[in-house]
């Protein structure tokens, strides 16, 4: 029965109708044969050795989370945000404060992997402020924690969240070790492997159009789940455990989009009850438009206002 | 299910070893209901229509076959197109004819009212009954001799590497090559990966890469300076490029594999140096069809110089209708009508006057200039309403804030301008060599050709926006 069925396969053998002469034929299927079955352990030799490189060239970058997985990040003040949390300008608070600043912010970082990040740097390093941005609170993207995959060798927190965000993502990871490498968060890894990410804030200015449309808005609501609280509640209680000083802030809104948040104050006071700690509102502070880059995000001249602000406030 | 997802890899991986393992009828039927679960993997509702169309064409060909009187023949042909257009009408056009006519009443001051509906386009309806309605004119000329065996013709119009996005295959192409068995055979097989590897990383790296960039210089132009706006244009002239022409090379490596020759649907097609070129080898399946059953029959270029403007305007304008039911693919059709016309304008102005220009120089401009005029139409093409598309394209004119620091994304920019460059150079040296020989000639090459391939699939593939762009259509 086997052999039966096995046969078209043997007669392709001597069949391969592309080469013509007798000895080409042969020696074309022991190529072939030896193309197909050297393949799969060609590539993923070829993964783990390209994937090692990778990791390699990770760790040299001057990138924020490679610094803080490379042994280099030690710092007085940790901050936490999302890309709002760009607006805490190192070199800004550095010159005021005198103090080290090392910030964990990224684009759309949802507080679960805030919570791995701020718990493997506690881990490794003693800072004495812990300042967080809570509209990192606001909303959830799935793809942003994949995005860490490149460092979820180092850090086995990470690895379990992407698991549990999206097991493709993690099973790919397992199987092809340059996937790990396939994300937005390697690439400026990349990019800063020969700079310093220090002064990754938005340096233009909202435009016209744009300010103007912000009369046609919709309402904005702001989502509050149990587990984005529960998350912010164990950053808080790592960093007390570990004698850390934790402030709260909800950074400055464009005032036409602030306008349009229907439920801040209901947002803000979850918060405080859920975690015990008041929350201090700059979302009103700044009102003129070159202050900002777009609906969410201070520009350079606006981050020092805000800055100014906080360190009156002793935030850091 | 579409070709880059895991559900298609279990599939094939299935099909491959049972395929081969029958033989004669019991291939043909294991092939038709494989294509049949293939296609009901996304709705199997709509089976129906294609069982419908097969099985009408099928009878009307054996019935023209038989039939020797002229007026009962073109009685059949016309049944057959028309029900043929009839269903495409129906799912594809009918809401859009609706609303035009709507609009049209509206400003002529009758205030119609009409509810729209919720009409489902069926995926691959307007590639599987361009090859069903060739295949009846076929017979109808008697160019071809009508099928004989149902299971054959239903496996023709139903086969999967090209059922939801073609290429267009000929009936005279393909049913010879459904009715003998085709033995396994490793050079056709290797071939075959070799395409399909390079198809995914089309889609997979190139296209969907780029996608995430097109797609917000598309909904918001009016949040976008011109130089984004502007990259957004050349970027998507390559994702739908890649998107498309990579799902073609997946669909000819597929049935390479299986032992059957699709025709070539791409041909490098930014390298063209005319307008007529640039038909000549993008989606060369469809212009060859609208050329030998749309324009040819209109007349072609017999009956002056007007008349040829008049068939070459009204084909265009009909393959521009043929991609979708929106206004803006008519004007894109309408753009390379007028393309074609001032080309053959042009030509023969140069000729009377004697205009040459060095050999090099003159294919150096003519590709730039195609390729502009191109990326121009496919604003109108990719945009969701002409509006979208004028902002576009005034805001690209404005030539204001042409600073790259301003721009965002740029880690997206710098991977889209890195990975077109390899595309371009890739296909220049395969202008000049043979890759593809090469790649059968040395052992070493293939087995370096395949791991890089899939290398790349991992390191810069994009797996969020998996959906082929030509089934829309």
């Amino acid at each position: 029965m086997l052999s039966r069925a096995l046969r078209p396969y043997r007669q392709s053998l001597v069949q391969t109708k592309g080469v013509n002469q007798r000895g080409a034929k042969a020696r074309f299927v022991r190529s072939s044969m030896l193309v197909l079955l050297l393949l799969v352990p060609v590539t993923f030799i070829g993964d783990r050795l390209l994937g090692a490189g990778l990791e390699w060239l990770l760790l040299e970058s001057n990138f924020r989370y490679s610094r803080l997985y490379g042994g280099t990040a030690q710092a007085d003040v940790v901050v936490l945000g999302n890309s709002r949390g760009h607006a805490f300008y190192e070199p800004e608070m550095e010159k005021l404060s005198g103090r080290t600043i090392f910030n964990l912010s990224y684009n759309a970082l949802p507080i679960s992997v805030g919570r791995a990040l701020v718990e493997d740097y506690l881990d490794r390093y003693t800072p004495s402020v812990l300042v967080v941005d809570v509209s990192m609170l606001t909303k959830t993207e799935e793809q942003i924690t994949n995005s860490f995959k490149a460092y979820e060798s180092l850090s086995p927190r990470l690895d379990k969240l992407i698991e549990r965000s999206s097991e493709e993502t993690s099973t790919a990871s397992q199987i092809f070790s340059l996937y790990r490498f396939n994300s937005e968060v390697f690439h400026r890894a990349l990019y800063y492997l020969a700079k310093t990410d220090d002064d990754w804030i938005l340096d233009k200015q909202i435009s016209a159009t744009m300010a103007r449309n912000s009369r046609d808005l919709d309402r904005v609501s702001f989502r509050i789940t149990k587990d984005r609280m529960r998350d912010l509640r164990h950053i808080i209680e790592v960093a007390e455990r570990k004698g850390v000083t934790v402030n709260l802030v909800m950074g400055p809104y464009y005032p036409g989009y602030l306008k349009k948040i229907s439920n801040l104050d209901q947002f803000l006071a979850t918060i405080e009850t859920a975690t015990g700690y008041e929350v201090e509102d700059y979302s009103g502070l700044i009102r003129q438009d070159a202050m900002f880059s777009d609906y969410l995000h201070l520009n350079k001249d606006g981050s020092s206002i805000f800055l100014a602000e906080l360190y009156e406030d002793e935030v850091f | 299910m579409i070709f880059n997802s895991v559900p298609f890899l279990v599939f094939i991986l299935v099909f491959v070893p049972i395929y081969f393992t029958l033989k004669g009828r019991y291939r043909l039927l294991f092939c038709l209901l494989s294509s049949y679960f293939f296609y009901s993997w996304w709705d199997y509702r709509f089976l129906v229509l294609i069982l419908f169309s097969t099985t009408l064409d099928f009878t009307v060909a054996r019935a023209l076959e038989r039939s020797q009187e002229g007026g009962r023949r073109k009685k059949l042909l016309l049944l057959s197109i028309l029900v043929n257009l009839g269903i495409l009408a129906c799912f594809k056009y009918f809401n859009f004819f609706m609303d035009s006519t709507l609009e049209l009443l509206n400003y002529l001051g009758f205030h119609a009212n009409y509810q729209l509906l919720q009409i489902i386009l069926p995926v691959g309806i307007s590639f599987y009954t361009f090859q069903s309605m060739s295949y009846t004119v076929d017979v109808y000329r008697r160019r071809l001799a009508a099928e004989k065996d149902f299971v054959t013709y239903a496996t023709y119009i139903s086969f999967f590497p090209q059922l939801l996005a073609g290429p267009i295959v000929r009936a005279s192409d393909m049913l010879h090559q459904l009715r003998t068995d085709k033995r396994f055979d490793l050079y056709n097989f290797q071939a075959g990966l070799s395409i399909v590897l390079v198809g995914l990383f089309k889609k997979v790296v190139i296209a969907d890469s780029l996608a995430v960039f097109v797609d917000a210089a598309f909904a918001y132009p009016e949040n976008y300076p011109p130089l984004y706006l502007l990259l957004g244009v050349i970027f998507y002239s390559f994702q739908i490029y890649c998107d498309f022409s990579g799902y073609s090379d997946i669909a000819i490596g597929l049935a390479r594999m299986l032992g059957f020759k699709f025709p070539l649907n791409f041909r490098m097609p930014y390298f063209s140096k005319s307008f007529s070129e640039f038909w000549e080898r993008w989606h060369i399946t469809l212009s060859r069809w609208l050329r030998d059953y749309l324009y040819i029959p209109l007349g072609g270029n017999r009956g002056g110089q007007f008349k040829t403007y008049r068939n070459l305007m009204l084909t265009m304008l009909l393959g521009g209708l043929w991609h979708g039911a929106s206004w803006t693919f008519v004007f894109w059709g309408f753009l390379h009508g007028t393309y074609l016309i001032l080309q053959r304008v042009v030509e023969w102005a140069r000729a009377a006057l004697g205009i040459r220009l060095p050999r090099l120089l003159n294919a150096v401009l003519s590709i730039a200039l195609v390729y502009s005029l191109t990326c121009l139409a496919w604003v109108f093409f990719r945009s969701p309403d002409f509006a979208t598309a004028s902002l576009v394209l005034s805001k690209i004119a404005s030539i204001s804030d042409l600073s790259f620091s301003a721009l965002p994304n740029k880690f997206i920019i710098a991977k889209g301008v890195a990975l077109i460059a390899l595309l371009l150079v890739v296909e220049y040296i395969s202008l000049r060599v043979n890759l593809s020989k090469i790649m059968l000639r040395y052992p070493a090459f293939r087995l370096a050709a395949y791991a890089s391939i899939i290398w790349f699939i991992a390191l810069f593939g994009s797996f969020t926006n998996s959906q082929f762009i030509y089934f829309q259509f």
